[in-house]
């Protein structure tokens, strides 16, 4: 099993001692220690083109460390951008989520791992009431058109729910790749049993990433984990730049506890 | 003007022609799927009223297409579970057997299957693609892509560098209706799927269900971002911008809405493409096309209904 922690763009960009402190903060979590790094964001292409960000990863990878750089999804800038920090980089894995990135990793001497904005899961809140009990049937008012049907779940919804379509579309994109990796959310929603052996699995099970808002300019993003608000599955769901998420450990009939886990990276 | 407008049964294709549309498009969601794959959004992103529920009835949409001499695209833009993907790749080449034109697609084991096969179809990239630049449509157009909506999170000026680097391929955006508050193509909410306090004569504590239901009344990014504004969303004022930027068809959302609300839409937007001036070059008068929202929609439009609200009006 591998462990990866995924570090603040932020603190990894602003911390001129990050090296010599992430071997402190490994050392205080023996009892979880990372092999490896995340660092970058899905929704943000603003460390793209920061040569400390570069210098960084270029510095852990020389020292042996394994580092996985998340690219975010591309616009005509980050597109030049991202082919650039490309060029600059050591060999690494990077974390791809947009196909334009992906053409562009194809390319180089990096080694592409699909990224969760590429995996298509469905990850709804709701479908965290799906494993709570439900009243089976609800009557609308007759002024209200609405058709209610049972659950949980909605039998029409299983289809949905017992697998994920980034295999098919990886088998497309990673062909000719030793290693084939996806980067997917925690919790799996029924997949556990529909992830095909050749393909290895990075779970993010800090977060379970529901949306990408658009770039609406720094003023508007917020660098720190800011509170949306509360669905009625009672689900709190944050945001953090232009991702919105929850965090799966909050519920605890889908922590990792619950479910097998151990053939995937993790 | 060319304008892509959703039909969901026979008869509205001559309507919609004579309101100015000229291309069509629509969904399909057979018993068969729904029998395998359950009646949610997965084969198209919509359901219910969305799709044609039968291939006849898609067969007769294509005939009436062209008799108006106008292509018909399917939509079968969900992305697709391997369990999934023969029955999407077979209704897709039933529709090439009926005569269909292309379809609006975003799933890439999709695209290499009607590749692999040798698919006449023409096609046209969906916005659940979000293909954001020029190296993503350089991957699709390996598998076999030759038309492209662009996601809405470009502006005019992003879509202008991108049609440099691919002048061949047929630029869409979508310019009426069905604005969301987020990214469609990185999206996971369920739209069939919402919450509601379910009624209770008896004045007790309303106990929250989730709800099932075909109108999109409560899904949760409603509940997190609030119901987005009764005004259609628009990007009339951008249509000239747009154009300069290599865009030559302009798509209207609403697959699934009853056919008044299509025809208005078609009718505006022919008419505010006239009113910006986009083949003549001549003054573009934004006033006389906001005027004619209000008029036609009680009130007068508000940057949140507005698609591209940093180019509206230039040019």
């Amino acid at each position: 099993m591998k462990r990866y922690l995924r570090v603040e763009t932020g603190k990894f960009l602003k911390d001129s001692e990050y090296d010599a402190n992430f071997e402190a903060e490994r050392a205080e979590n023996h009892a979880a220690a990372y092999e490896g790094l995340l660092v970058g964001e899905e929704a943000c292409g603003l460390f793209l083109s920061s040569e400390i960000f570069i210098s960084r990863v270029n510095a852990l990878l020389k020292s042996g460390k394994k580092v996985g750089v998340i690219t975010p999804y591309l616009t005509p800038e980050r597109e030049d951008a991202l082919a650039k920090m490309l060029e600059s980089l050591r060999p690494a894995e990077i974390v791809v989520n947009d196909v334009g990135a992906l053409w562009l990793v194809r390319q180089s001497k990096h080694t592409p791992v699909i990224g969760r904005l590429l995996t298509r899961q469905q990850t709804d809140p709701v479908i965290l009431s799906f494993y709570q009990p439900q009243p089976s049937r609800v009557v609308l008012r007759e002024s209200e058109c609405v058709r209610l049907e049972h659950a949980p779940p909605p039998a029409s919804l299983t289809g949905r729910l017992t697998g994920s379509p980034v295999f098919s579309a990886a088998s497309v994109f990673l062909s000719g790749y030793e290693t084939m990796t996806v980067m997917m959310d925690w919790p799996p929603q029924g997949m556990m049993d529909k992830i095909p052996r050749e393909f290895s699995v990075l779970w993010s099970i800090d977060e379970v990433l529901v949306a990408v808002l658009p770039c609406q300019g720094c003023e508007a993003c917020p660098e720190r984990e800011t509170y949306i608000g509360m669905t009625r599955a009672r689900i709190p769901v944050y945001r953090k730049r232009n991702v919105c998420y929850f965090k799966p450990a909050e519920n605890p009939l889908i922590t990792p506890a619950n479910s097998s886990y151990n053939a995937f990276d993790f | 003007m060319k304008l892509a407008v959703p039909l969901t049964a026979p008869g509205e294709a001559a309507l919609l022609y004579g309101a100015g549309a000229t291309e069509f498009y629509c969904g399909l969601q057979t018993p068969e799927w729904q029998e395998a794959f359950g009646d949610h959004d997965s084969i198209s992103r919509r359901q219910g009223a969305a799709n044609l529920s039968a291939l006849d009835t898609l067969n007769t949409l294509v005939a009436e297409s062209a008799k108006l001499d106008s292509p018909i695209f399917l939509t079968v833009n969900g992305s697709y579970t391997r369990e999934q993907l023969p029955m999407a790749a077979k209704i897709t080449a039933e529709f090439e057997d009926m005569g269909g034109t292309g379809i609006m697609v975003a799933d890439i084991g999709l695209l290499s299957l009607l590749k692999k096969k040798g698919s006449k179809l023409i096609r046209g990239l969906s916005l659940l693609a979000a293909a954001g630049s020029s190296a993503a449509l350089t991957f699709y157009r390996a598998l076999g892509v030759t038309r492209v909506v662009f996601p809405r999170f470009l502006q005019p000026g992003q879509i202008s560098v991108i049609m440099k680097a691919h002048p061949n391929v047929q630029a869409e955006c979508i310019v009426w209706l069905d604005k969301c508050r987020c990214i469609d193509g990185y999206c996971r909410f369920l739209h069939a799927v919402g919450y509601r306090d379910a009624p209770d004569n008896a004045g007790n504590d309303l106990p929250t269900v989730f709800t099932h239901d075909t109108t999109y009344q409560w899904p949760a990014c409603f509940e997190l971002f609030g119901k987005p504004p009764a005004l259609p969303a628009c990007a009339a004022c951008s249509l000239r911008a747009l154009a300069a930027a290599g865009v030559t068809v302009f798509k209207m959302g609403g697959r699934g809405r009853p056919i008044e609300p299509r025809l208005t839409g078609a009718r505006f937007l022919s008419l505010a493409y006239k009113l910006a001036g986009v083949d003549t070059g001549g003054d573009a008068d934004y006033t006389a096309i906001k005027e004619e929202y209000a008029r036609l929609f009680g009130r007068r439009c508000e940057p949140s209904v507005c698609y591209y609200a940093e180019s509206a009006g230039v040019l």
